[in-house]
């Protein structure tokens, strides 16, 4: 008998027998050392049992022509082998598939930003785009400095949560409420006093006296709105005497203010000028690895690079194809023109404005004057403006006979 | 058991040897195949018979003269044939 190691494993068929008397056909079995396995018995003429594979032809020659065999199944790493040769390109695929769901989830998906209230959505996705957290990017285990950033660019921002859900990185920030900063404040009996000197244009005590009208001349630290009453008692308990109330003064005080600012300009304008020569490529990322044949053939000196996108997709991965073309360009510099400078600098003012002067202030006239240098033009401003002085100042309050009245640090404009 | 008995028992190749536990039979010495069915297997030992009579009888594997046998056995016979049917 032939000995044959793991045959059943190797090979093995599943055969249906049809004919009379099984036992027979088991004998001969026996008889030619083929070993059986699984052998049941259905019904007198119907028989299953497992063989080895090789086993088959000697079993068939053995039967004759008295019984009928099927083969009903072929198993073992023998068929597995020959049946994944045969589908060699379908795991090729399943491969390439279970590789690039691998691949892309290592790169974020999708950012969802919840949380804020006074910041915007897009301030705070930009700030992440600059930390490094953008669709696309590659997911990292650790987000410590995202969120370093956000702390450092919004003094609003208490609590910062990020993580990764799958492809999905949450982002939840916390803001601390108005109700929480003013809170302490609102008690506090304090007087609204000039922050800077300048001329009163417009008085609106919501709280308190105002102790200026419109067109006086207020210094720096003068009180402009009072927090403190004086006030003859009507409770028979205490007499007639005059007493002191402090409040928490509120209001807004709008005075025409001197600025001046100083802006710098180039004297010279950077032209390019395309002398006619380009070259063009492709660029492809996919993921972290980026092909750009255009970069590699650009031996200019200078160049204007143009991309015009094909593709760009962030699911299922992160791809972008585009068209590059670039432009030599010969750089020169010519002196810019005045209506130009005027306009650079309208915009800077413009500019100014927004950053600095909050609603409800303005910029009432303006005087410029400019100072020419090697290479920069230095426009001075002065600004005329319209803007709020008033700034909240401690009363401070002296414990002292009802009688007698207390002494606080007030100065009153002259 | 004796060494006689167990040399008997290792060595008597001729004879009936069966191992019940469960639901699994182990019929070893099987020189020829009677009757087959799933409620009924007979073999030939070479000088008796095994009778094994149950219910749900597969051969799990028949291999060098033993056969493994699952189902629920409910009766053992030994016999031996009748000397006319011999002749």
């Amino acid at each position: 008998m032939r000995s044959r190691k793991f045959g059943f494993l190797r090979h093995y068929r599943k055969i249906k027998i049809e004919g009379i008397n099984l036992s027979h056909i088991v004998n001969k079995c026996i008889k030619n050392g083929i070993i059986l396995k699984d052998l049941r018995w259905k019904n007198p003429l119907e028989s299953t049992v497992e063989i080895q594979g090789d086993d088959f032809d000697r079993l068939k020659k053995a039967a004759g022509h008295s019984y009928k065999m099927t083969v009903l199944k072929e198993g073992g790493l023998l068929p597995l082998f020959h049946s994944m040769k045969a589908s060699l390109l379908t795991i090729a695929g399943a491969f390439l598939l279970g590789a690039l769901l691998f691949y892309q989830s290592l790169f974020v998906a999708e950012i969802r930003v919840d949380g804020y209230k006074s910041l915007s959505e897009t301030s705070i996705r930009k700030t992440l785009a600059e930390a490094g957290l953008v669709e696309g990017a590659r997911k990292e285990e650790d987000y410590s400095h995202v969120k370093a950033a956000l702390y450092e660019n919004y003094d609003e921002i208490t609590w910062v949560s990020i993580f990764a859900d799958g492809r999905l990185i949450k982002v939840h920030v916390a803001e601390a409420g108005k109700q929480e900063t003013s809170a302490d404040g609102e008690e506090k009996p304090v007087n609204i006093v000039a922050a800077r000197s300048g001329m009163i244009e417009k008085i609106l005590p919501l709280e308190g006296n105002a102790r200026v009208q419109k067109g006086d001349y207020v210094n720096k630290g003068d009180v402009l709105i009072s927090g403190k009453y004086k006030y003859q008692s009507t409770d028979y308990s205490r007499g007639d005497d005059f007493f002191i109330m402090y409040s928490h003064a509120r209001g807004q005080a709008l005075a025409k203010v001197p600025r001046q600012v100083t802006f710098y300009i180039e004297k010279n304008e950077r032209k390019k000028t395309p002398t006619g020569r380009s070259v063009q490529g492709l660029f492809i990322r996919f993921g972290d690895v980026k092909i750009d044949t255009a970069k590699s053939l650009c031996k200019y000196e200078a160049s204007v690079r143009q991309e015009t996108a094909l593709l760009h997709t962030m699911r299922p991965l992160p791809i972008t194809i585009s068209i590059v073309k670039i432009k030599e360009v010969e750089l020169s510099e010519a002196p810019q023109d005045a209506k130009k400078i005027e306009k650079i600098l309208a915009a800077a003012l413009r500019q100014y404005q927004k950053q600095t002067l909050k609603p409800g202030e303005e910029i009432l006239s303006q005087t410029i004057d400019y100072e020419e240098s090697e290479n920069l033009i230095r426009a001075n401003v002065f600004l005329e403006v319209l803007e709020d002085i008033g700034k909240e100042k401690k009363i401070k309050v002296k414990k002292q006979d009802k009688n007698k009245e207390e002494t606080t640090e007030e100065n009153t404009p002259s | 058991m004796s060494i006689r008995e167990e040399l008997l028992f290792d060595f008597s190749v001729n004879l009936p040897r069966i191992l019940v536990t469960g639901e699994t039979t182990v019929l070893d010495n099987v020189k020829k195949v009677m009757l087959l069915t799933d409620g009924e297997i007979v073999v030939f030992n070479g000088q008796r018979y095994t009778s094994v009579k149950g219910r749900g009888f597969v051969i799990t594997q028949l291999k060098e003269e033993r056969m493994l046998v699952a189902g629920e056995v409910e009766e053992i016979r030994f016999f031996t044939a009748l000397q006319e049917d011999k002749d």
